[in-house]
C-alpha cells in the first residue's frame, strides 16, 4: 500500500468518531419498541378484520349465497335499466344537446330535378 | 427454522430471539446499533435519516429472523439488509431530487475525539478540522453509492475484503477494484488535507 493510499485512510479513519452519545443508543432502543409496538397493533388490526371477513364467508350458507347473488342479479338489472341511454336517442330527443357521435361532414344536397331542368327565365 | 451456524457468535441470542425471547433480539440491537450507525450514516450523510434507516434495518430484521437460515454469520446478514437498505434509500433520494450537500451532516466538528484524530493525522492543518470533516463528507458523497459503501467498509468501518465480497454479494475482486477507483477519486476530493 503505498503512502498515499495510507494517508487517505488516516483521514478516513476520522469518521469513525462520528458516533452519537451512548444515550442515544438507550433512546434508539426505546423507540424501537415504540415503533414495534405500534407496527403489532397496525397488523392486529388489518388481521382482525380478515379475520371477522373469513368468519363472515365461513358462516355465509348456501341460502345466504343465493341471497347473495339475487341481490346482485338485481343491482344489476337497476345499473343496466337505469343507464343513461346512447347518444342517438338522446340527441334525437333534444337536438340541443352535443353528442359525442362523429360529425358526418355531408355534401349539401343537391336538387337533381332542379339542375338537370332548363333554366327559367 | 431455526439458524443453524453454532460457530457464529450470536448463535444464542439468534437462536432465543427466533423462539420469541424478544430480550435476545433487544440484546442484538444493543450489540450492533453502533457499527451499523457507523455504516448507515457514512453512507447517507445525514443523522435523521440514518436514525430513520436504522430502525427500518432492525425491524426488518426482527421480521424476517424466523427466515434466517445461519448460512453466514448474523453479524454478515444484518450488515447485507443495512447496505441494501442504504443503497435503496440513496437510490431513491438521488431520483427524487439529486443530493444536496446542505443535507450532509456536519455536527461534530467539536468532538473532541475527532479533534484530536485530526490532528495527528493532519498536523499542518491543525485550524481546518471543519473544514477538512466538511471535505470529506463532499469526497464520499461525490462517490457513487457502490464506491461509497465499499469505503465505507473497508476504510471507515475496517471490515476485511472477503466480509465485504460477502456483504454485497460481489466478487473480492470486484470489492478491490471498486476501492481502487474511489480512492482515486477521494485523493482528488482531498488533495489539500494530504501531507505532502
Amino acid at each position: 500500500m503505498n503512502t498515499d493510499s495510507t494517508e487517505l485512510q488516516n483521514i478516513l479513519c476520522l469518521k469513525r468518531y462520528e458516533t452519537p452519545s451512548d444515550e442515544y443508543f438507550d433512546d434508539f432502543l426505546d423507540e424501537f419498541h415504540r415503533r414495534q409496538r405500534e407496527d403489532v397493533l397496525k397488523r392486529s388490526a388489518r388481521s382482525l378484520l380478515m379475520e371477522r371477513v373469513g368468519v363472515w364467508f365461513k358462516e355465509l350458507g348456501m341460502a345466504k349465497w343465493a341471497y347473495g347473488a339475487g341481490v346482485a342479479y338485481a343491482a344489476l338489472m337497476i345499473a343496466f335499466v337505469a343507464w343513461p341511454k346512447g347518444g342517438t336517442e338522446a340527441s334525437a330527443s333534444n337536438p340541443g344537446v352535443p353528442t359525442l357521435e362523429p360529425v358526418a361532414h355531408e355534401k349539401p344536397v343537391v336538387d337533381q330535378e332542379k339542375d338537370d331542368a332548363e333554366p327559367e327565365f | 427454522m431455526p439458524a443453524e451456524n453454532s460457530s457464529d457468535p450470536d448463535y444464542e441470542f439468534v437462536q432465543r430471539a427466533q423462539d420469541g425471547d424478544t430480550r435476545a433480539f433487544d440484546e442484538l440491537v444493543i450489540k450492533y446499533s453502533k457499527k451499523l450507525y457507523g455504516l448507515v450514516y457514512n453512507m447517507t450523510s445525514n443523522k435523521e435519516d440514518t436514525h430513520d434507516i436504522l430502525q427500518d434495518v432492525f425491524a426488518k430484521a426482527y421480521r424476517s429472523l424466523r427466515h434466517f437460515r445461519g448460512k453466514s454469520t448474523f453479524y454478515t446478514w444484518i450488515y447485507s439488509i443495512a447496505v441494501n437498505m442504504s443503497l435503496n434509500f440513496l437510490k431513491k433520494r438521488k431520483r427524487r431530487s439529486g443530493m444536496s450537500l446542505d443535507a450532509v451532516d456536519s455536527g461534530i466538528q467539536n468532538d473532541p475525539n475527532f479533534v484530536d484524530q485530526g490532528h495527528r493525522a493532519n498536523p499542518r492543518h491543525q485550524s481546518n478540522i471543519h473544514e477538512l470533516q466538511k471535505k470529506l463528507n463532499e469526497a464520499l458523497q461525490a462517490l457513487s453509492v457502490d464506491h461509497r459503501a465499499v469505503v465505507t467498509m473497508f476504510d471507515i468501518q475496517g471490515m476485511p475484503h472477503a466480509e465485504i465480497s460477502k456483504v454485497l454479494g460481489v466478487s473480492e475482486g470486484t470489492v478491490r477494484s471498486r476501492l481502487y477507483y474511489a480512492h482515486q477519486q477521494l485523493q482528488g476530493h482531498l488533495e489539500d488535507f494530504r501531507a505532502l
